[in-house]
């Protein structure tokens, strides 16, 4: 698309998708270390994962804020507006993904895996990692072709989420007194299950950018 | 609502001696409706509006071919009466061009040359009708006899209006009305506009994006003296169909 008349139209909109795409990243990192919390159920790890939200939280305030003011100064129509408006909605989906990160962290360190849960967990979060950073490039290059790859793996983990509840549930009735453990468990993969769908989420917008659909399940 | 078509375009073609300033022009207004024409400078639209009432049989080099008919009755037929054409299609410019009379004969003056009534006691009742459609009333009640002049710009521009609807058009034209007027005025002639059109038929040319997004029903694209796109005023702001459509609002191309 050629751009603006306004040069600093231009610079504006460049500067929102770069802290977009920028929050995609630091979420991808919170992951990454997730991951390595899954692996190593570390103090520091946990930390990390943790404090990452705060930074999370900062760019989602940035973003709300740019928009705002793209709005009020702009007036954005059309591709623009869509593009602006989804930028908020995006950012708002990314700084839950970061919450849920932050809470499967707290629950992470109380859990001694089951080796069965351990991979499956692990099979999942790195589901999940190449959903985000499918998504990244997506938004970057506004290609809609791979975002909707990226809604499509989500189908993958609610599949890998619904196996693993009736397994966990199977699991409290013939573990008792690991009720709180397996408890942990659940919650964990709930959390999953909720980050795919809010990376789909942000995925279904780059369609509603370029081509003015929606389209909601 | 009606969904009456009132004014049927069909393959305008219009001309500055051999410069072509319409390239096949092809629309409908609906009645009781506000449409708004916009475009860059340049493209036709005022040329277009003036066809509607044939404006533009007062510049000699003007001429056009194609078929404009308000209610079914084609305005360029040779039979029609262009005087009683402007009765029935009314105009407001973009600078605001009261008389240099008094407010009250401003809007008295079309209603008596036009002979629509001749009772002091009934003329005096429609011009303070008009002047509190357009919102004047209350604010120039004491100074009815005081020249026009005196009014603020955008008194004056809804002065204009009260001129143009006292003669009782059933059409509105309007070519940038608000264009001199500052925000507070701006928003009282956009309000009146609203208003006015439950009663009358208007078309606003306008530069200003958010004026058209918010005021009108349809919106009309200009670029080049070509209508480029025709559709409600919410999609052409939301999802226009052609490229060149979205580059102009957006800010891409001028
Ligand atoms: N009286 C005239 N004689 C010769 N050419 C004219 C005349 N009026 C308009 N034109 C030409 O016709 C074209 C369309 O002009 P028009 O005034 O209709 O544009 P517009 O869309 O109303 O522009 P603006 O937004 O600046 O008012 C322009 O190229 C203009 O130079
Ligand atoms: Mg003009």
């Amino acid at each position: 698309m050629v751009g603006h008349i306004v040069k600093s139209y231009d610079k504006d909109l460049d500067n929102l998708k770069k802290l977009i795409t920028g929050m995609m990243n630091t979420n991808l990192e919170q992951l990454n270390l997730l991951y390595d919390l899954l692996s190593d159920f570390s103090n520091e790890t946990q930390a990390k994962v943790i404090n990452i939200d705060k930074a999370i939280n900062d760019l989602d305030a940035k973003i709300i804020d740019e928009s705002i003011k793209i709005f009020s100064l702009r007036n954005p129509v059309a591709y623009d507006l869509r593009f602006v408006f989804s930028a908020s909605h995006v950012s708002k989906n990314l700084e839950r993904i970061g919450d849920y990160t932050k809470a499967t962290a707290r629950y992470a360190t109380n859990v001694s895996m089951y080796d069965k849960v351990k991979s499956s967990y692990l099979e999942i979060l790195h589901i999940l990692i190449e959903m985000l950073h499918s998504a990244r490039t997506a938004f970057e290059n506004m290609d809609v072709e791979l975002s909707k790859k990226v809604i499509a793996m989500d189908e993958k983990v609610d599949l890998l989420y619904n196996e693993m509840s009736i397994l966990l549930l199977q699991k409290i009735q013939i573990l008792p007194e690991k009720l709180d453990e397996i408890r942990a468990y659940i919650l964990i993969v709930r959390n999953f299950e909720r980050i795919g769908d809010h990376i789909a989420s942000c995925c279904q917008y780059i369609d509603f950018i370029e081509n003015n659909t929606m389209i909601y399940n | 609502m009606s969904e009456n078509k009132k004014i049927i375009v069909k393959d305008v073609n219009a001309f500055y001696g051999a410069k072509q300033a319409l390239f096949d022009v092809n629309l409908h207004v609906l009645e009781k409706e506000v449409t708004a024409f916009i475009g860059p400078s340049g493209c036709g639209k005022s040329t277009f509006l003036r066809c509607l009432n044939r404006m533009n049989d007062l510049i000699d080099i003007f001429s056009m071919n194609g078929s404009i008919t308000i209610d079914g009755v084609e305005v360029n037929s040779p039979t029609l009466d262009p005087v009683e054409l402007r009765m029935k299609v009314g105009m407001v410019f973009q600078k605001p061009n009261p008389f240099p009379k008094s407010i009250f004969e401003n809007v008295a003056y079309g209603l008596k040359i036009h002979g629509l009534t001749s009772n002091k006691k009934e003329l005096e009742e429609i011009v303070k009708d008009c002047l509190e459609r357009v919102g004047l009333l209350d604010e120039i009640k004491d100074r009815l006899h005081d020249s026009a002049f005196g009014l603020s710009g955008g008194q004056q521009q809804r002065l204009c209006i009260a001129r143009t609807i006292a003669i009782n058009p059933e059409i509105i034209l309007m070519d940038e009305p608000c264009s001199a007027l500052d925000p507070i005025a701006t928003a009282k002639i956009e309000n009146l506009i609203g208003e006015l059109s439950a009663k009358y038929t208007i078309i606003i040319v306008t530069h200003s994006m958010q004026q058209a997004a918010r005021i009108s029903k349809h919106t009309a694209f200009f670029h080049l003296g070509k209508l480029i796109e025709f559709d409600e005023t919410t999609k052409i702001f939301s999802n226009p169909k052609n490229k060149k459509t979205e580059d102009y609002i957006t800010g891409r191309i001028g």
